[in-house]
């Protein structure tokens, strides 16, 4: 009998030991040592970006501004002793690949994500992440529709159509009164982008005198540049994606055309370093500019550039941004519970904050900046301002 | 007429490419889906060199047909002979070999995806051809598009010439009507496979570097964004026809040069593919054919 108490004590014992080890082992969104307010030691999050195809370059250097970011949170130690990782995962701007990359993080442990840099692409990931209520921050994306996901979508990149007004205040500026325009009709935000120029025109002062539609894949578009240069064009608008203008601003020079070029942020970054000179005078409004004065910028522009040796552009300060965000709403929600997490999102988004884009806001889960303009000269984006 | 010389410009483009993806299909039976990764390669090989020796233009466009030259030829003796060499038939050669192509393609296509990360590349502006636009009677035309309507043109009248009158030409053909007949009249098929494949690949090198000159950069799927349109003309020219390819490729860039002066450009693919299948429900043969005996 004696015997079987004291197994019965060891059992017991065992079994209390055994207990404690379990919920010692517990998963993520348990309490931490080094974690600050109920964070776990590490938070692990998803970023789904277009690391190739057509977006590649504007998803790589997005990675990059997440990287800043993400370096500089657990060096400050911004969530106490909880360390933030990301993971990356291409979605290659294809949206069947993101919206499997989306599923996959939806069904794992990931309490946020950042999607996808495209629209198409970024447009297939929402509803799954909506669905599965994981908290996720889109940077570029700008089709609409995106936000009508549901209360778990973010997009942090402020609206071209926010702030293309200074762009066609500079047009006015400069007695701008018949513009051309060439856009391609397979990207969504870019159409928005061609129907604001156009449907704005009499405002600012000109008339929309030719207006070709291209597709992103078309490489040789000699013929829309004669259409567009048959009314002597005081102005161009090329509005087309990324690597699209390197080729049409290179097709409107050899076509002898030396006089205002406007383009969009898409063309920004240094995406038209390949050409030259000919990019010389190239005029865009974007987000951001490294050489911007802004606090923020100023500061985002030191850090990328110790960890890179070059000037960031537009898409990597928002990435940037995107991470601030979501380091902010985890430290705002104490937790890494997504559902908290979300809470958390809405109370940083209302309060707004100083980022890498200025003093950014929110509405309606849409990001809100100042803007600002730039010329392209020797290589370089120089803001200006417009008169 | 400026639209006259945006086409013949297109057309050059077009037919150069699709030339050198003819002689591979018509002559040596090799449905080359590299082509289009050839095509970028070279121009890219030159890009990288060039990014590191101050080269003039003018030794840049021989430098991208030795280039795409020896890829093809590479291609042809690691993996198209082999092939052959190893299947059961002509039937299991040619899949096998369309399969290949597709590997080695996509090879290609990784590589300077990683080597550019995907970005556009272009010629450094110490290297590129200065182009400068000319107005004459009402159109303008640049000098690059000279020079791509003049080398296509040239190319074109020569390589018909030469496949139709010249010795190795006719070996050539000979191949393509029998290749056993033809070794046993002396004709040596494994030479003439590598004379005939870097002369394609030679040829898609001249006009990715041309075509790069053209539109400021190219973007490593360039050259898959053309394959498709290749094809497309070679069948609607009639396999195994240099003179078919020219047409097919003509109609191909007429066709799309007259979509986009009269609708959007948002329709160029659509009706260039449409005016393909109308002409080859018409004609099923092609345009032209390489005429064929049968034994009786």
């Amino acid at each position: 009998m004696r015997r079987s108490g004291t197994a019965r004590l060891i059992g017991l014992a065992s079994t209390a030991a055994l207990l404690s080890a379990t919920i010692a082992c517990g998963t993520d969104t348990g309490s931490g040592a080094g974690g600050a307010q109920g964070l776990p030691d590490k938070i692990q999050l998803v970023s789904i970006q277009d690391l190739s195809g057509t977006s590649g370059p504007g998803g790589q250097s997005t990675k990059n501004g997440m990287d800043t970011a993400i370096k500089e949170i657990n060096d400050t130690k911004f969530l106490g002793g909880t360390q933030l990782a990301l993971s990356y995962e291409d979605s290659a701007t294809d949206p069947a690949k993101g919206a499997s990359k989306m599923s996959q993080a939806a069904a794992g442990g990931t309490p946020l994500a950042f999607g996808s840099f495209t629209s198409a692409t970024a447009l297939a990931e929402a509803p799954i992440a909506q669905k599965a209520k994981l908290p996720t921050i889109f940077t570029q994306a700008g089709a609409s529709g995106l936000l009508d996901a549901g209360d778990a979508i973010y997009r942090a990149t402020p609206l071209q159509t926010s702030y293309f007004n200074k762009t066609q205040e500079y047009m006015q500026s400069k007695g701008v009164k018949k513009a051309s325009m060439i856009y391609d009709t397979d990207v969504p935000t870019i159409v928005d982008l061609s129907h604001l120029f156009q449907d704005t025109a009499s405002k600012y002062g000109y008339n929309v005198v030719a207006s070709e539609a291209t597709t992103s894949k078309q490489v040789d578009v000699s013929s829309q540049i004669s259409k567009l240069l048959a009314p002597q064009p005081d102005a161009i608008f090329v509005d087309v994606l990324l690597a699209h203008n390197i080729q049409v601003i290179k097709q409107l020079r050899q076509a002898g055309y030396h006089g205002l070029i406007v383009a969009q942020q898409g063309a920004g970054g240094g995406v038209l370093k390949p050409l030259g000179a000919d990019a010389d005078g190239v005029v865009l409004a974007n987000d951001f500019n490294a050489l911007s004065a802004d606090p923020g910028s100023k500061h985002f522009t030191q850090l990328y550039q110790a960890q890179f040796n070059e000037l960031p552009g537009n898409f990597a300060a928002e990435g940037y941004d995107a991470v601030w965000l979501a380091a902010r709403s985890i430290k705002q929600a104490g937790s890494a519970d997504r559902a908290k997490i979300l809470q958390g999102l809405a109370t940083v988004a209302q309060q707004g904050f100083d980022g890498a884009l200025g003093k950014v806001t929110f509405q309606n889960r849409q990001e809100i900046t100042p803007g600002v303009l730039v010329e392209i000269r020797g290589g370089n984006e120089t803001p200006i301002q417009s008169s | 007429m400026q639209q006259v010389v945006n086409a013949l410009a297109l057309w050059s483009i077009y037919v150069l490419f699709a030339l050198g993806l003819s002689l591979a299909w018509g002559t040596l039976n090799v449905l080359n889906l590299a082509h289009g990764a050839t095509f970028m390669f070279a121009t890219f090989s030159v890009v990288l060199v060039s990014e590191h020796a101050d080269l003039p233009f003018g030794v840049l466009v021989p430098l991208a047909m030795v280039f795409g030259g020896v890829i093809s030829v590479l291609l042809d003796l690691l993996v198209f002979r082999p092939i052959r060499a190893r299947a059961g038939n002509s039937r299991e050669a040619e899949l096998l070999m369309l399969i290949g192509s597709v590997g080695a393609g996509s090879i290609m296509l990784t590589i300077a995806q990683q080597a550019t990360d995907d970005s556009p590349f272009g010629i450094p502006e110490r290297s590129a051809l200065h182009s400068t636009a000319y107005r004459l009677a009402g159109f303008s035309i640049s000098t690059i598009q000279i020079v791509i309507i003049v080398l296509g043109v040239l190319l074109s009248v020569l390589l018909g010439w030469w496949i139709k009158s010249s010795r190795y030409g006719r070996a050539l053909r000979a191949v393509a009507f029998d290749g056993e007949t033809s070794q046993l009249m002396g004709i040596h098929p494994g030479r003439l496979s590598t004379a005939t494949m870097f002369a394609a690949g030679a040829l898609a090198g001249l006009a990715s570097v041309l075509l790069i000159s053209h539109v400021g950069a190219l973007t490593p799927t360039s050259g898959d964004n053309l394959l498709l349109k290749g094809f497309a003309m070679i069948i609607l020219g009639g396999i195994g026809s240099i003179a078919g390819v020219v047409a097919g490729a003509a109609v191909v860039a007429i066709g799309e040069t007259l979509v986009l002066t009269y609708t959007s450009g948002a329709w160029v693919d659509a009706a260039s593919f449409a005016i393909i299948i109308a002409v080859i429900l018409i004609r099923p043969q092609g345009i032209f054919v390489a005429q064929k005996a049968d034994r009786v």
